[in-house]
Parts: C-alpha cells; structure tokens; sequence
C-alpha cells in the first residue's frame, strides 16, 4: 500500500526533474544558437569557447578579436534580454491565468501591456527617459500597474464580473492607450523620438545593451521566483473562489499579490522590449497540453519556455528575410496568432484547454 | 459545534437572512431545506465565511468565526460548492491532494498526507479512477472527488451545498450513505438538500428556511408537518411514515 503512494509521489518530482532538465536543454540550445548565428556567422565551438571565456572558465583564445566583440557586446545581451522578457511574458501569463481561471487571458489583452508601453513612450516623449536610465522602466511599470488597476476596478463594479466583460474592457483599454500613443506619435517633434515610440509599439529587441539587461535582470528574475512561490495557490484557485478559500487560502492576498507582480514584470518586459505579444498565451497553453496545468511544473517550464520561445522568435526576426530584419514582436504575431488559432479550434473540437 | 445567534446577511441592499438563531452539535447530520431562494445556499457560504454577516455571530467549535485565519478555518471547517465545474485537466488524485494544503507548512508537505489522501479516496471509493483525468468523470464522480477532498481536509465540519441533487439514485444513495458514516465516526455534516424524502431519511436534524428566516428546526417529523408545508411551498402534500425504510415520506398531491 505505502509502496504505491512513494511510487506516485516519486513520479509528480520525477516528471517534475525531467521536464525542467529538457526545458532547460531547449534553453540552452536556443541560447547558443541565438548567440552564434546572425549577419556574421559564428561557428559554435567559438561560440562557446567564448561563453567559457566570458565566465572567466578557460583562458583559451582560439577565436577572433571581431567574433568576441559581436558576441559579448551585441548578441550575448540582445539574447540575455530576450530570455529575461520571454520568461517574464510567460510566467505572467500562466499567473493571470490561473487567477482568473481561464487560459484565454494574458497581460496583452487586459491592457498591462498597452499600459506599460504607454508608460514608456510617455517617459520619451516628455523627456523623463533622458533625466535618468531608471525613469522609463519606471513609468513603463507604473503605466503596467496603472492599467491594471483601472481595468480590475472598472471589472469589480460590473454585475457579473465575467471573464467576457474583463476582456472586452481590455480591448476597450488597449484601444484607448494606442490612440493616446498616436496622438503623441503624431505631435512627437524630432525623429529620433518618433523612432523610439514606433519601437514600443511594434516590440523589438534591436540595440539591446547591457545596460537593458542590467535594467530589468533583477525585478523579472525576483518576480518570477516570488510568482513560483504562489504554485500550490494558483492551482486551488482553478478550483474557484469559494474552494480556494475554504481550503484555506488568504484569496485576496493571493490575488493581489499574483496580479502586482505579473503586473510589475511585464511592465519590466515592456519597457526593455516593448509590446510582444502572443508568448503569454502560446507558451503557456502547449506547456499546459504538454505537462498539465499543475503550476507548480507549469511556471518554471513556462519561465524556460518563455525565454526559449522568444530567442527563436528573436533569431527568426534577424535572419529570415535578410538583410531586412523584422520586429521580433511581428514574429511573435506571425507564429503565435496562427497556432493560437489552431490551439482555439482544437480546443473546441471537445479537447480541453 | 456551530452556534448561529442572530445572524443577519444582506446582500446589496436586499436582506437575505435575518434573526437566525441555531445550534449544531458534534455529530449531528443537518439537513437545510426549504423553497428556491429562502436562503440555503447564503446561510451555509456565510458559516464557511465566504459571505460577511452584517449582524450577529457565528461561532465555530466555541470561537467567533471572524477570528479564524484563512488556515485555521479550513482545518475546522471544508466546504463542498454546488459548483464543481472545473475547465483545467487535473488529475482526481491532484484535487484531492488539495485538501491537504491547510495542513501544510511553507512549501512542506504533511508527512501523513499520502495516507490520508489514500484513505478517503477509497472510503469515497474514488481511488480506483485516481489516475483519470478530472474532466472525464460523471457529474456523480466528480461530487465524489470533491467531497474526497473536503476529507481530505480532516475538519470536524463539513458543509454541502445540494450535494446530489444532480446525480443518479445510485449517487444519491451512496453520497448520502457514506455522510451519514461519517457523522457516526464524529463529523459534523451540514448539507443543503432539495430532496425532501431524501432529507427525512437520512438527516438526523432538518433546519427549514422560509424567506430568509428558520420556520422550523428539529426532528424530520417535527418539521415536515403537512400544514408547514404548505405555508413554506405552497403545496398540499401528504406526510406519511414509509415502513420499509422507517422514515417519513412527503407525497404532493
């Protein structure tokens, strides 16, 4: 008898082990491959001669001074922010998922996203981003939380408080903050201003230093740790209010705390990358299809995937259609909105989300 | 066990409950009945304090409800939903894991959970499905699982909000069966019940709510008398005792 409960509970930690090793050797590769392909092609052993150089490992130099420089000074930190804002949209996404118990809500669509850009473009335009390197990462958040808060507020005092109203209020929100962006695009007066705003909008990863990932490696890594925390509640929270709180979970403590910090790290995503959508949603649902909806498996596989998702996704803006390089958020539409719909249809054809 | 002085609830602007005074003893099986919208399901949310009182008090095992923690609640108190409705594809044995979370410290598991979990998933008789998926049970499965859960949970007290009114005579009988051991074992179970030869039958105690008040609380044939029955449901009904199964049988005419 005991023999069979060791044995189920060695199998949840066993596939737990395994997914996370497989999810993490995804990353990885994801990673070297991001990091050595692009205009000037880097072979991989280079590559990660260099990575070995870089953590102080080796102190061979068995490549040149050109592939250091591209590799450390443009793609290491372009990559690292691609892993950071990934992981993020992800673990956001899966968060407010299991809050609102329905797979179908993300930062993007309930206006944090919007918000968080708004922020963002505001600190450009009104010249904030130039007072100090901390202001527009900053505004973004409070743009993220600012919009969150109006939205849920909006959401609370509605009679049914379903989750239809919750997103058509999002598009309503969304909508209101990209008009209010147009019409700062429209009075922007320099270029290079213009240039900066036109990047929050389309999302992008072009000339990220290691400034940016200094920016937002600490509050993403932090919130996404405290969000892994909250696995066992969100899972009761699938349940519903009323069991989670007879379970004895503090509901809205929970509550607040989950939508703080998704809201705090997409706001961070946003304001390094601007508005990239679709990884919230996709990420997370074949992640679900693939390992169940336990959150305690699903939020770090999402945090791994997230950021494997959008290196590709990253890689495939640079090098499809060269020498043009697209908006990695455009990718992200490109391959997320159809298998979104896939996903969509499947799901209705009887299999569950 | 519970003891209700006083309770009133309003919800908006409306009253819901007023001047209910009750008290449950350890062990005892309530039954609460009474028409749609009398107020079962309010009167049993606001014992598990899902629904705030606007007067009076609720104690739970002597101690004000208000000053539980959310913990300390579920390991006094479980709660089984009418609603068992879940969109996400958990496996039966994960939901009834999810019981045991009030008894957890900080990211550490109970070392009796596995026991336990095991145990009343094979008084539910759920264990034999524990590997299925939530969302590929019968609606008699599911209430099963999700009161394997509430066990799991090891209050004293458990609450049912109309825990077989969707299910099969076989679930019916059985759900039933298995409370009314488990008040002989020393649970206190309060349920609200539609059902009302199903109440007298199994019920020790029947507490009938009419707009938002008790009618009556007591004994099934104290309660379910003919003339109170067609003050509260307007209905003209014949009340008889069943031999066979020794208890009282309301037939509407």
């Amino acid at each position: 008898m005991n023999k069979l409960t060791v044995k189920w509970k060695r199998s949840r930690v066993f596939k737990t082990t395994i997914t996370l090793i497989m999810m993490t050797i995804i990353l990885a590769v994801a990673f070297i491959v991001g990091v050595s392909l692009g205009p000037i092609s880097i072979p991989f052993k280079e590559t990660i001669m260099i990575f070995l150089h870089k953590l102080q490992l080796t102190n061979y130099a068995g490549f040149t001074e050109q592939q250091w420089v591209v590799i450390t000074e443009v793609r290491l930190p372009r990559v690292l922010v691609a892993s950071f804002v990934g992981a993020a949209l992800a673990v956001a996404g899966v968060a407010m998922q299991g809050l609102f118990r329905n797979p179908l809500v993300e930062p993007g669509y309930i206006g944090v996203s919007s918000g968080a850009a708004l922020g963002a473009v505001s600190a450009i335009f009104f010249g904030w981003s130039a007072i100090n390197e901390w202001f527009l990462p900053l505004s973004a958040f409070i743009g993220a939380l600012f919009a969150m808060f109006v939205i849920l507020l909006v959401w609370r005092a509605t009679n049914q408080r379903s989750i239809a109203v919750l997103l058509l209020l999002g598009i309503g929100v969304n909508s209101f903050f990209s008009a209010v962006m147009n019409v700062l695009v429209a009075t922007s007066k320099n270029e290079q201003e213009l240039r900066g705003i036109v990047f929050w909008l389309q999302g992008g990863l072009e000339a990220r230093t290691w400034e940016h990932v200094l920016i937002i490696s600490i509050p993403i890594t932090l919130g996404i740790f405290i969000l892994f925390l909250f696995g066992s509640q969100l899972n009761m929270m699938l349940l519903g209010e009323d069991h989670a709180k007879t379970s004895g979970i503090n509901t809205r403590v929970t509550r607040n705390l989950v939508l703080t910090v998704a809201a705090l790290i997409t706001g961070a995503a946003v304001a390094v990358s601007g508005i990239i959508g679709f990884i919230g949603l996709v990420v997370p649902h074949i992640l679900r299809l693939a390992v169940g909806p336990d959150h305690r498996l699903l939020l770090p596989a999402s945090a791994l995937g997230g950021a494997a998702f959008l290196i590709f996704a990253d890689l495939i803006s640079r090098m499809v259609i060269q020498p043009i390089t697209l908006q990695v958020g455009v990718v992200s539409a490109l391959i997320g909105a159809p298998l979104f719909v896939f996903l969509i249809i499947r799901a209705y054809k009887g299999v569950s989300l | 066990m519970i003891d209700v002085t006083n309770l009133q609830v309003t919800l908006g602007d409306k009253t819901i409950l007023k001047n209910i005074h009750f008290h449950v003893t350890a062990g005892e099986f309530i039954g609460l009945i009474g028409p749609n919208g009398s107020g079962k399901t309010t009167l049993l949310k606001t014992i598990a304090h899902l629904i705030a009182s606007k007067n009076g008090n609720i104690k739970i095992a002597g101690k004000d409800q208000k000053a539980f923690s959310h913990k300390e609640m579920a390991r006094h108190l479980s709660y089984v939903p009418q609603d068992t409705h879940i969109d996400f594809n958990f496996n039966v044995k994960e939901i009834v894991s999810m019981g045991r979370h009030a008894h957890r410290e900080f990211l550490q598991p109970s070392p009796a959970d596995d026991e336990i979990i095991k145990e009343v998933m094979v008084a539910t008789n759920t264990w034999r499905f524990r590997n299925n998926s939530i969302l590929n049970l019968s609606g008699g499965q599911r209430q099963l699982v999700f009161i394997a859960k509430a066990l799991a949970q090891d209050a004293p007290i458990i609450l049912l909000d109309e825990p077989v009114s969707a299910l099969d005579i076989y679930y019916q009988m059985h759900i039933l069966k298995l409370l009314k051991t488990l008040t002989s074992r020393g649970k206190t179970v309060v349920t609200v019940l539609h059902d009302l030869n199903l109440a007298a039958r199994f019920c020790e105690k029947l507490l009938l709510l009419r707009n938002g008040q008790v009618e009556a609380y007591g004994r099934s044939n104290e309660v379910l008398t003919e003339e109170r029955l067609k003050e509260t449901y307007h209905i003209d009904a014949k009340v008889r005792q069943d031999k066979l199964i020794q208890a009282l049988n309301v037939t509407p005419l």
